[in-house]
């Protein structure tokens, strides 16, 4: 097992089939991954290209990876009918979410100032072209999404039997160590020492969205960095956590914090049409549903 | 007066042996005292009895049968050699070149860790 920090979280590299100088080799792989994404897509590097994007006030030529990465945002705010938006950038940084997550960093006096409105529907995409033209009040904000994303293309960088866990969003290749698929805890919100129900995944990937750990004080309140874009606000929501299992940790760190924002009732509707996604459920009370296809280890 | 000593003659050696004869004693009785020695303290034999010696004949046994004699699977004629069953995965190499496939180096995959290997997944 190899440890690295990136994106501001702990990353973690299992591959136990290789050596321990394989699994470092390979983790410094990852680590490289890891590290272009940063530098291409992070929110708070003034000399990012996310962040010249959200400077440009004319059409601005993008880079291949960067047009790539919002076509497939766009296609992520149809699928789940707008809980997922990249446009949320302006509302995060006035909740207060505007420079890189510590705990405490972000903690104001003052309560958090009136969003502005903002959609991704707003901004053009030029494909053809490689141009994006983003209103002046659209601040983008990729980043669950790249964090997913990251983690799908540097695991291609292991072997067939490995995990790749960037901060509890984890690909898990292969069958696990022990051919009996990887054993997944679930956390729970409400307790981050316990563990809710633990899970077996084979070739899948793993994410979870809760507003237990990114959050910090906004006057008297609390505020967290899941943002409803309907509201612009930190989504109000009957549900305390949502873990999705899917084919891609891009696909199910989307979803997972769609669900999450949609709440209990429309996250199931959204989850109905989802045949190949796995959900696991958790309610301000601690009750768990789980729906789809899932495999609960047996010693849970 | 005249005083002269008169020691008593002096007797001879009761044994005149003269100095070759002494070596001849010396080395007999230093052969003597290291035969003794060896007889008395020697290790017993553990190796099997002198070539010489008639081997004891080996005892037969209800199960003993004549023992073919041995020969390379692939010394002999491709038309003799018999048919192997050998288990799977398994297959016959060349024991000089040209004489059969060779095997190639198949890497060893390291076995997994004892301890089960468990990701914890959580808001991040």
């Amino acid at each position: 097992m190899v440890e690295l920090r990136a994106m501001g979280t702990t990353v973690t590299v299992h591959a136990p089939t290789l050596s321990v100088e394989g699994e470092a080799a390979a983790a410094a792989e990852v680590a490289a991954q890891f590290a272009s994404a940063e530098a291409r897509f992070s929110r708070f590097r003034p000399d990012s290209e996310l962040a010249q994007l959200n400077r440009a006030t004319a059409p601005f030529a993008a880079s291949p990876a960067m047009m790539a990465a919002l076509a497939r945002a766009q296609a992520y705010v149809e699928l789940t009918g707008g809980r997922f938006d990249p446009a949320v950038g302006g509302a995060m940084i006035a909740a207060g979410y505007d420079r890189a997550f510590a705990p405490g960093a972000l903690d104001r006096a003052t309560p958090a100032e009136a969003p502005p409105p903002a959609r991704f529907a707003d901004v053009t995409l030029d494909l053809a072209r490689g141009l994006v033209a983003r209103p002046p009040h659209v601040q983008l904000d990729l980043g669950g999404m790249i964090k997913g994303a990251t983690a799908d293309l540097a695991a291609r960088h292991l072997p067939e039997i490995a995990a790749l866990d960037a901060g509890g969003d984890a690909v898990l290749r292969g069958a696990g160590p022990e051919g009996d698929g990887w054993y997944v805890d679930v956390e729970d919100p409400a307790d981050p020492t316990r563990t809710l129900i633990t899970l077996r995944i084979r070739d899948r990937a793993v994410a979870t969205s809760a507003a237990n750990r990114r959050r910090w004080r906004r006057g008297d309140a609390w505020a967290h960095h899941l943002i409803d874009p309907a509201t612009g606000a930190p989504a109000a929501t009957d549900l305390a956590q949502v873990t999705i299992v899917a084919p891609s940790a891009e696909r199910a760190e989307i979803l997972a914090k769609a669900v999450f924002i949609a709440g209990a009732r429309a996250g199931r509707a959204l989850l109905a049409n989802l045949s190949t996604i796995g959900a696991v459920l958790v309610d301000h009370h601690g009750d768990v549903e789980l729906i789809g296809p899932l495999e609960v280890a047996p010693d849970a | 007066m005249t005083t002269t000593d008169e020691r008593p003659a002096r007797r001879g050696p009761r044994w005149n042996v003269d100095g070759r004869a002494l070596r001849l004693w010396t080395i007999s009785g230093l052969a003597t005292t290291y035969l003794v020695a060896w007889w008395c303290f020697a290790p017993a034999p553990t190796t099997a009895p002198v070539a010489d010696e008639p081997l004891p004949a080996p005892v037969p046994t209800a199960t003993a049968a004549p023992i073919p004699p041995a020969v390379w699977w692939h010394d002999l004629p491709p038309s003799e050699r018999p048919a192997i069953a050998l288990p799977s995965g398994w297959v016959v190499t060349a024991t000089k070149p040209g004489d059969g496939p060779t095997l190639k180096p198949v890497p060893i995959a390291r076995r997994p860790p004892a301890r089960r290997v468990r990701v914890r997944t959580r808001s991040s």
